[in-house]
C-alpha cells in the first residue's frame, strides 16, 4: 500500500510538473496579435479583437453561409448599423460558442444572428475540449504550430489585439455558378434530425445572450445545395421550443428575391456579393425594425466606418468589374 | 458509457490510429482504468470486451465477420482435437498391420476439416477484399469482345483487422492441425488472442503460443510496467506525429499528381513515403507493444531496425517481421518440405550443385510468397509488381551469391568492413525505396511513369524553397524531419548495439529522468504534425 | 563417438554453406539474421542426404536452427524417428 501511494504521488508529482512547464511554453507559443502575420487562427473572424470597445451592435456568427451573405459595412451603409461577421470555414457550434464568449468581453452586441446551417454540424467531445474551451494550456495545442514564426516580441506575454479586417469578417466574392433549383425548398413534412448536444449548444447560448441583455435571432440563408424544407422544418420546432425568432430567407423570394442564375459563387451551395447584397438589404430593414439598434451614422464617434466603407466599396468595385468582365 | 458506445457502432474509426485523440485520451485510457480496477478473475473478460467495444465502434455491424472467424476456428480447433484423440485410441488398440490405413484415414478426415477452415477464411477475405479487383478485371478482359455482358463490380466494406486477424486464425487452426499447438476449448481466450484490442489494427501479426495465453493470464497493472509501457507509446507517438504526419502532405502532393514532377521530386517523394511508412508503421507497433507492456503482456516485435539490412533478403527479416514469418511458416517451408519439391531438390542438387540445386524448388516457394505477399496488401496491380519485385531481387541475390564470394575473394575484400558493409546497407536501401514507390504509386501505370521520369528526367537542380511550399512542406518542416530522424537513428544505434536506452535511463536519477521525458513531450507537442492546418493521417496499414 | 562425429560433419556443412560464421558459439543464427530462408533450404537438403532423415516443415522452425547444438539435437530426435 504504502508502495502504491508513493507511485502515486510520482506520478501526480510528474503530471503537476508538466503542467507547469507546458503552460510555460503555451504563454510563449500563444499569438500575440490577432492578425493572421501573428500566428493567429481565422484573422477575419478573429478581427473584431481589434474593433474599439462596445461599438459593435449585431455579431454574426455561423460557418461559411455566413461569411458569404452577411455584408457589415453595406448594412453599415444603408442603416448606420454596426455589425461584425464572426463566421468561420465548417464552424461548429462549441467554436461559435467561444466566439460568442470572445465578443462579449470588449463589446455589447444587442443582436446575436446565427446562421442555422450550423446547427446540423456534429461535433465531438474533442471538438468542444479543444474549441469550446478558455483554458490556457489548450491553446498550445491549438497554437503549437507558430514555433515557425516565433520572433522575440514572442517573449514579451502580454498581447496587443490591433487588426482589424477590412470587411468586418465578410468575405467578398464575385464568382458566378448557376444553380440547379430543382427540388430546391420543395414541400415536405419530415424533420430533419438535430443532435442533442446541437439542441442543448443553442439553449446555452440563448441563456448566454439573455445573461447579457442581448437577443439571440436564428437566420437561414439562401442555399440550394444547404437547405431544405426537412432543416427548415426542424429549425422551426427548436425555435418554438426555445421561443427564438426564426428568418428563413429560403422562403422569403419576395423581400429576398435570389436569383439563382447569377448569385451564387458555387452552384447554389455559398452566395456571391450579388446575392449577399440581396440578403444583407432585406437584413437591414429588418435588424433596424426590431427597434433595439441605434443608427450611428452621424455618430462621431464612428467616423472609421465611413471610411472603412469606402474603402470596401472601392475594391469591390474594383474587383467585380473585373470579375464581371471575364463572366 | 455501454449506451453511448451502442449507438457510436462503426462511427468512430478515429480509433484505428493509436495516436489519435479519441484513442489516446478517451478510449485508451477508460479501458485501461476499467480493467485496472475489476478484480483479477475478470480482467480477460474485461479486456475482451473492451475489444469488441473497439472494434465496433470502428467497424459496426462488420464485427460479425470477427465472431464469425472466432466461432470458427475454435469449433475447428476442437474438431481435430477428437480425431485425433480418436486416432491415437485406434492406433492404440488397432493390429499393427491396420496402422497405416488408420493413420491415412484420419489424416484425410483432419485435412478435411483444415480445408474447411481455410477455404471459409480465406474466401471471406477474398470476397470481401478481393472481389472488386477480380471483376474489374474480368471486365477489362469481357471489353475486349464483342459481347455487353458486364460483371456488377461490388464494392464492400472492409472490417477493421481482416488482414491481419485471418492470418492470425489461420495460424492457429494450422498449428492445431501440425499438433504444435494444443486445441483451445476456452471460447473467450480464443476470442481474446483474434481480438485484441490494439493488435486488431495493423497486428502485429500474433501466434497463438505467443499472445493467447500472455492476454488471458496479464495479470494487474504494474506501476514499472505503466512507466515502461508508456515511455514505448511516446517514442512511437514520436514517429508517427512528428516525422510520418508531418511528410505525408509531401508524398500525397506528388503521388497523386505525379505527371506535375520531374524525376528529382519523385526521388524525394519515394524517399519520404518511405520515411513515412516505416515511421508509422513502426510508431503504431511501439505503441501496440507499449500497451501490451502495461499490462505485462510482451508482443513479438514486428520491426529490428529494417535499414540496417545488407541484403534484401535480411531487410525482409527485419521489416513487418511477423507477417514476413507467417509467410514462411505456413507457405514457404510446407511447399519446399512437399513430397515433390523435396524430389526436385534432391534432383536438381545432383546436377546442379548445392548452392543452385535447392533453388529450383526454393524459387517456386519464393514465387508463391510473394504472389501472396503482393496480394495481401491489397488488390491491385501495383502491389503484384511490389511482391514480385522483392520475390526477382531475393532470388537474383542468391543466385548472385557465389559469384560476389568469388569477387570478395579475388579483390580481397573483407565483407566485414565498414564501408563495404555501409555500401551495402545503402545498396539495400536504395532498392527498398524503388520498391515502396510502386507500394504507394496509384495503380501499376502510375509507378512505371514515375520509375521512367526518375531514370530519364532527373536533373540536379537545386530544389528551391519555392518548390518545397507547392509540396506542402517548408523549411522548418524539413529541419524537424531531419533532426528527429538524427534521434531516431541514435536510439536505434543503440538499440543494434543491443543497449536498451529505455532500461538505462530508468537507473537514472530522477530529475535527469523526468528531464528526459518532459523534453520529449514538450518536443512531440510543439513540433506534431497535428491539430490546425494538419488533416488527420489514417495509419497507413490499416487499410491492408 | 558416433555424435562428435556428426557434429564435425554439421560444421564442415555450415560452414561451406555460410562461411565467416563461428558456429561453435554462435546461438543466433535465425534470429540474427545469419541464415536466411534460401540458405536454410540448401541446409535441409543438406542435412537430410548427410543424416538421412526427413525434416517436416514443422521442425523448420527458430528454435531448431539458431545454433548447430540445436541442429544436432533435431537430428538425433529425426534419427530417432519420434516426431510423430
Amino acid at each position: 500500500m504504502r508502495q502504491v501511494s508513493k507511485h502515486i504521488g510520482s506520478a501526480v508529482m510528474f503530471l503537476a510538473g508538466l503542467l507547469i512547464l507546458l503552460a510555460a511554453v503555451s504563454a510563449l507559443l500563444v499569438p500575440k496579435t490577432n492578425a493572421a502575420g501573428g500566428g493567429m487562427r481565422d484573422p477575419s473572424a478573429n478581427g473584431i479583437l481589434g474593433e474599439p470597445a462596445n461599438t459593435i451592435d449585431v455579431l454574426f456568427l455561423g460557418d461559411s453561409e455566413s461569411y458569404c451573405a452577411f455584408v457589415p459595412l453595406q448594412l453599415w451603409e444603408e442603416q448606420g448599423i454596426t455589425s461584425y461577421c464572426c463566421g468561420t470555414p465548417a464552424q461548429k457550434l462549441c467554436y461559435a460558442q467561444t466566439f460568442l464568449k470572445k465578443c462579449f468581453q470588449k463589446q455589447a452586441p444587442k443582436l446575436v444572428v446565427l446562421e442555422t446551417n450550423e446547427i446540423f454540424r456534429n461535433f465531438s467531445a474533442v471538438d468542444s475540449l479543444l474549441q469550446g474551451s478558455k483554458l490556457p494550456i489548450l491553446s498550445l495545442f491549438d497554437y503549437h504550430d507558430r514555433w515557425k514564426s516565433l520572433n522575440s516580441r514572442d517573449l514579451n506575454p502580454g498581447v496587443s489585439y490591433t487588426y482589424m479586417d477590412s470587411a468586418k469578417g465578410y468575405r467578398f466574392s464575385a464568382t458566378v455558378a448557376k444553380a440547379s433549383t430543382k427540388g430546391y425548398m420543395d414541400p415536405d413534412n419530415q424533420i430533419a434530425r438535430i443532435p442533442t448536444k446541437n439542441y442543448l449548444s443553442v439553449e446555452t447560448m440563448k441563456q448566454f445572450c439573455e445573461l447579457h441583455n442581448a437577443r439571440l435571432v436564428l437566420v437561414s440563408t439562401p442555399s440550394t445545395v444547404n437547405w431544405n424544407m426537412k432543416r427548415h422544418n426542424a429549425i422551426q420546432e427548436l425555435s418554438e421550443a426555445l421561443q427564438l425568432e426564426f428568418l428563413d430567407l429560403n422562403l422569403m423570394p419576395e423581400q429576398v428575391p435570389i436569383d439563382w442564375k447569377t448569385d451564387s459563387r458555387d452552384k447554389g451551395d455559398h452566395l456571391n456579393y450579388f446575392g449577399a447584397k440581396k440578403v444583407t438589404n432585406y437584413l437591414g430593414f429588418y435588424l433596424a425594425e426590431t427597434g433595439v439598434l441605434k443608427n450611428h451614422k452621424y455618430d462621431i464617434q464612428y467616423k472609421h466606418w465611413d471610411a472603412a466603407a469606402k474603402e470596401f466599396s472601392e475594391t469591390i468595385a474594383k474587383a467585380s468589374t473585373r470579375k464581371i468582365n471575364i463572366r | 458509457m455501454t449506451l453511448s458506445a451502442l449507438l457510436y457502432g462503426g462511427k468512430v474509426d478515429q480509433l484505428t490510429s493509436f495516436f489519435s485523440l479519441e484513442f489516446l485520451a478517451i478510449f485508451f485510457p477508460a479501458a485501461l482504468l476499467l480493467y485496472g480496477v475489476v478484480p483479477k478473475k475478470c480482467k480477460p473478460y474485461v479486456l475482451l470486451a473492451e475489444s469488441y467495444v473497439f472494434v465496433w465502434l470502428i467497424s459496426g455491424k462488420l464485427i460479425v465477420f470477427l465472431l464469425l472467424a472466432t466461432l470458427l476456428i475454435h469449433y475447428c480447433g476442437l474438431w481435430l482435437d477428437r480425431l485425433q484423440i480418436n486416432m491415437r485410441q485406434a492406433l492404440a488398440e488397432g493390429e499393427s498391420d491396420a496402422r497405416k490405413v488408420i493413420r491415412a484415414h484420419f489424416t484425410a478426415k483432419q485435412r478435411g476439416v483444415i480445408a474447411l477452415a481455410v477455404v471459409l477464411l480465406i474466401g471471406t477475405l477474398l470476397a470481401l477484399k478481393y472481389s472488386a479487383f477480380f471483376a474489374g478485371n474480368v471486365n477489362t478482359l469481357l471489353s475486349l469482345f464483342p459481347v455487353t455482358l458486364r460483371l456488377q463490380v461490388p464494392q464492400h466494406l472492409l472490417p477493421i483487422g481482416i488482414s491481419f486477424f485471418t492470418l492470425q486464425a489461420l495460424s492457429y487452426i494450422l498449428d492445431v492441425y501440425r499438433g504444435t499447438t494444443k486445441a483451445d476449448d476456452n471460447l473467450p481466450r480464443l476470442a481474446l488472442f483474434l481480438a485484441f484490442f490494439p493488435q486488431i489494427v495493423e497486428g502485429p501479426i500474433c501466434r497463438y503460443h505467443q499472445t493467447a495465453n500472455a492476454l488471458w493470464n496479464a495479470g494487474s497493472i504494474r506501476f514499472e510496467n505503466l512507466t515502461q509501457g508508456l515511455q514505448r507509446i511516446l517514442f512511437g507517438m514520436l514517429k508517427k506525429i512528428v516525422i510520418a504526419d508531418r511528410l505525408d502532405p509531401l508524398v500525397k502532393t506528388v503521388f497523386s499528381n505525379h505527371e506535375a514532377y520531374d524525376g528529382a521530386v519523385i526521388a524525394v517523394a519515394a524517399v519520404c513515403y518511405t520515411i513515412q511508412l516505416y515511421m508509422d508503421f513502426s510508431g503504431a507497433m511501439d505503441a501496440v507493444v507499449g500497451i501490451a507492456q502495461i499490462i505485462g503482456v510482451s508482443m513479438p516485435e514486428n520491426f529490428s531496425r529494417p535499414f540496417f539490412s545488407k541484403t534484401i533478403s535480411e531487410f525482409w527479416m527485419r521489416w513487418h517481421i511477423t507477417l514476413g514469418t507467417w509467410f514462411k511458416d505456413y507457405v514457404f517451408y510446407p511447399i519446399t518440405a512437399s513430397k515433390g519439391m523435396k524430389k526436385l531438390t534432391k534432383r536438381s542438387r545432383k546436377t546442379l550443385g548445392n548452392h543452385y540445386g535447392p533453388l529450383a524448388a526454393g524459387s517456386v516457394a519464393l514465387f508463391c510468397v510473394w504472389f501472396c505477399n503482393g496480394l495481401w496488401h491489397g488488390a491491385a496491380w501495383n502491389y503484384l509488381f511490389f511482391g514480385m519485385y522483392h520475390f526477382v531481387l531475393i532470388l537474383g541475390g542468391s543466385l548472385l551469391t557465389p559469384v560476389v564470394r568469388w569477387l570478395q575473394r579475388v579483390l580481397r575484400i573483407d565483407p566485414e568492413q565498414w564501408w563495404y558493409r555501409t555500401l551495402q546497407m545503402l545498396r539495400t536501401t536504395v532498392l527498398v525505396i524503388i520498391g515502396e514507390l510502386f507500394f504507394r504509386a496509384h495503380g501499376l501505370l502510375a509507378g512505371l511513369q514515375m520509375f521512367e521520369r526518375l531514370l530519364t528526367d532527373f536533373s540536379l537542380q537545386p530544389l528551391t524553397d519555392e518548390t518545397w511550399v507547392d509540396l506542402g512542406v517548408d523549411r522548418y518542416d524539413l529541419w524537424i524531419v531531419a533532426i528527429t530522424l538524427l534521434l531516431i537513428l541514435f536510439v536505434s544505434v543503440y538499440n543494434e548495439k543491443g543497449v536498451s536506452l529505455r532500461d538505462h535511463l530508468s537507473k537514472k536519477k530522477r530529475i535527469f529522468r523526468w528531464a528526459v521525458l518532459y523534453a520529449l513531450i514538450v518536443y512531440i507537442v510543439v513540433f506534431g504534425a497535428y491539430g490546425f492546418g494538419y488533416a488527420p493521417v489514417d495509419p497507413l496499414y490499416a487499410q491492408f | 563417438m558416433e555424435e562428435l562425429y556428426e557434429m564435425e560433419e554439421l560444421y564442415e556443412i555450415l560452414n561451406e554453406l555460410q562461411p565467416g560464421v563461428d558456429y561453435e558459439t554462435a546461438d543466433d543464427l535465425v534470429d540474427g539474421h545469419v541464415l536466411h530462408s534460401l540458405t536454410i533450404l540448401a541446409l535441409v537438403a543438406e542435412l537430410e542426404d548427410s543424416f538421412d532423415i526427413t525434416i517436416p516443415a514443422v521442425e523448420i522452425i527458430p528454435e531448431n536452427f539458431n545454433s548447430a547444438a540445436a541442429m544436432g539435437n533435431m537430428i538425433e530426435r529425426l534419427q530417432k524417428g519420434d516426431w510423430q
